[in-house]
């Protein structure tokens, strides 16, 4: 996505993937149908959407960490060479916080209420490290709470000591234990105050930028997306609605999709302006439109939009979407 | 707040609650009807001078506690009387001496008849529960485990079936097929008259005893603690913290033993708690049945003969033993949850 001269080298690679969670009885709901994005080295890719457009369900497949309904029905992860989705339970399980880790929403419950934060972080050291030193172990679960600004000595405690946005820190040190390669961010900060909210992000982008860290950073919030990201996918009802870099998302969207949610948000330089909301509701998974999925609500719709879904088409070589009007211009 | 002070609290109110039962256990069974000279017994024949020497002989001439003579039928009587002269305080005084009076029936001390039958019944239901606990888990797990495949199925029928039996009906089935099939003893502790020369054939004869009562009540006891181990732990594997640890690359079985069974101890604890102190008296069918010399069979049998000292003794055990459980499940409790602590 940045045309640099020194373009980074490409960590991941996710190929028209596509996710259905199956029911005994019920036709699969497609979560998520060919989505094709890459992450380079030290990228933060945002993933923006609506409540249940997939997000989510993306997002757990690439560590296979779907619930027993969720089925990968195509595509492939390319990681580092290797295709997550061929890899053994025991091999995944290698790359499973060594190398790819998760923060994620609940603040609240990922952590077990009944063993100390520094336990749970420990243990994300020895599952991949074999650490026989008891005291480097314990030093280094003090650097990390050290690194998210937790003071070492809290690691005795149990999470319901700590306060949500210290919880937060914890997940993130524990996340940042074995130096992966690749973070993802599962709206981190949703269930934290907004003062907090803030205090997280910017230690995430600290962290980011000191470790090198690709970051995907799954949220609601455009703000934040144009404040940290390189480049963007925008999902909408389980497809790829856009992608490219975060300056053409933001000043060039070519998916009226993306368009409405822009004008959905707040802009600073025209206070005054009404927020514009999008119609409707996004689309059952299990009740699909026969044609593009956000023809109901498309302010652009015409009639090819209700019997023909949309392929992704690239309007230049770093910016793609899914729309009929673009492949018409 | 400070362990020892969690602790001192809990052990405070397991005393009070301890009082407070000794108290109502007294006045129970002054409220109930009759005494031994008129309902235990009942021998037109017994004179005034032999009916009057049992009431002096267990006490019942004594007003009951002050301003009441006696409590059924509703006598006043003086207020004035010294209270340590009175059933209450005598029974108070007599408890903390170690002493529970003396059976109606037996005519013995009551402390003593309980004594040996209670050790009868803590090995019957020790093992009996040990074995319902062991398996019982392991089903529970192993059907939340293999949740909704033939496994699950196969062990949730057969948790339900046996925990919708009743006791009586399986020990008899038991019996019936164990005395004819399986040539077991049917019934007592040991072989009346037995020829036992030495420790280990006592020890066999009390282990064939102990087969069929044990294995009536692990089949009673196992399908409850199945179903309770197979939804708590489905509720705990589906919580946030599972799915960091999947993600942290854990296996399953990691997952089971580091994560997901100490939380799902929590309520296993307080069902066992609460089993442990009930089945001292709730062995009562089972004993019954096999003819076990145990608590339960003493109480069946001080109910049958309106032996009220006895009763009164028994109900007293059972009520130290429920609130020594429960005592013992809130201090495990803390140990397991580092969030109870503070409660």
């Amino acid at each position: 996505m940045i045309n640099d001269t020194n373009i980074p080298s490409t960590l991941m690679e996710v190929n028209h993937l596509s996710i259905d969670y199956v029911t005994p009885g019920r036709p699969p709901a497609h979560a998520v149908e060919d989505v094709t994005l890459t992450l380079r080295e030290g990228e933060v890719l945002g993933l923006v959407g609506e409540s249940g457009c997939g997000k989510t369900t993306l997002m757990l497949s690439l560590m296979r960490l779907l619930p027993a309904a969720g089925r990968i029905v195509g595509g492939e992860v390319n990681f580092m060479g290797t295709d997550l989705l061929n890899l053994s339970e025991t091999d995944i399980a290698d790359v499973r916080w060594k190398r790819i880790s998760m923060i994620f929403q609940g603040a609240m419950n990922a952590l077990n209420p009944v063993r100390t934060v520094g336990d749970q972080i420990s243990e994300a050291i020895t599952q991949h490290i074999p650490m026989n030193d008891k005291t480097a172990l314990d030093n280094r679960v003090g650097e990390l709470l050290d690194l998210v600004g937790i003071a070492p000595h809290r690691k005795v405690e149990y999470p319901h000591q700590y306060s949500g946005g210290m919880r937060q820190r914890a997940m993130i040190a524990m996340a940042l234990a074995c130096t992966p390669q690749v973070v993802i961010a599962d709206e981190p900060t949703t269930a934290l105050d907004v003062m907090i909210q803030a205090q997280i992000l910017e230690l995430l982008q600290t962290l980011q930028q000191k470790l090198g860290l690709a970051i995907i950073l799954v949220t609601h919030d455009l703000g934040l997306v144009a404040e940290m990201c390189d480049s963007v996918l925008v999902m909408y009802g389980g497809v790829t609605a856009e992608y490219s870099d975060v300056d053409t998302i933001f000043n060039e969207p070519k998916h009226p999709y993306t368009q409405e949610l822009l004008k959905a948000f707040p802009d600073l330089s025209n206070p005054r302006e009404t927020l514009a909301s999008i119609p409707g509701y996004p689309p059952r998974l299990d009740a699909l439109p026969p044609g593009c999925r956000f023809a109901p609500r498309c302010p652009a719709v015409f009639d090819r939009c209700h019997v023909e879904q949309p392929d992704i088409h690239a309007v230049t070589p770093t910016h793609y979407t899914s729309c009929h009007l673009v492949e018409n211009s | 707040m400070n362990r020892s002070r969690v602790l001192a609290r809990r052990i405070a109110w397991a005393l009070f609650t301890l009082l407070f039962v000794v108290v109502l256990n007294f006045f129970l069974f002054r409220v109930l009807p009759g005494d031994p000279a008129r309902a235990g017994i009942r021998d037109p024949r017994l004179t005034r001078e032999a009916q009057e020497a049992i009431r002096v002989r267990f006490g019942l001439d004594k007003p009951v506690i002050n301003c009441f003579e006696s409590l059924n039928p509703v006598k006043l009587g003086s207020c004035e009387v010294n209270p340590f002269e009175t059933q209450f305080f005598i029974y108070i005084g007599n408890l903390l001496k170690g002493d529970l009076g003396i059976s109606y029936h037996l005519n013995q001390p009551v402390a003593d008849i309980l004594r040996a039958r209670l050790w009868n019944t803590v090995l019957l239901i020790g093992a009996g529960q040990i074995l319902a606990i062991i398996l019982g888990m392991g089903l529970g797990i192993a059907a939340a485990w293999k949740a909704r495949t033939a496994i699950d199925y196969l062990a949730l029928l057969g948790s339900l079936m046996a925990w919708s039996l009743p006791t009586f009906w399986l020990g008899i089935i038991l019996l019936f097929w164990g005395s004819t099939d399986l040539g077991l003893p049917i019934g007592g502790k040991l072989t009346a008259g037995g020829s036992a020369t030495n420790m280990v054939d006592e020890w066999i004869d009390l282990g064939r005893h102990m087969i069929l009562p044990t294995l009536t009540y692990t089949i009673v006891f196992l399908g409850e603690y199945m179903l309770i181990m197979r939804s708590t732990l489905l509720d705990v594997l589906s919580e946030d913290y599972i799915l960091t640890a999947k993600a942290k690359g854990l296996s399953t079985f990691q997952i089971l033993k580091d994560h997901a069974l100490q939380n799902a101890m929590l309520p296993m604890v307080t069902l066992i708690a609460l089993n442990l102190g009930f089945t001292v008296a709730g062995a009562i069918q089972i004993e019954s049945v096999f003819s076990w010399p145990g608590l339960g069979g003493a109480i069946y049998e001080a109910v049958v003969r309106r032996d009220y000292p006895m009763l009164q003794g028994a109900f007293l055990w059972i009520a130290i033993a429920v609130i020594a459980a429960n005592l013992i499940a809130d201090l495990l409790y803390s140990t397991l949850d580092p969030r109870v602590e503070a409660g």
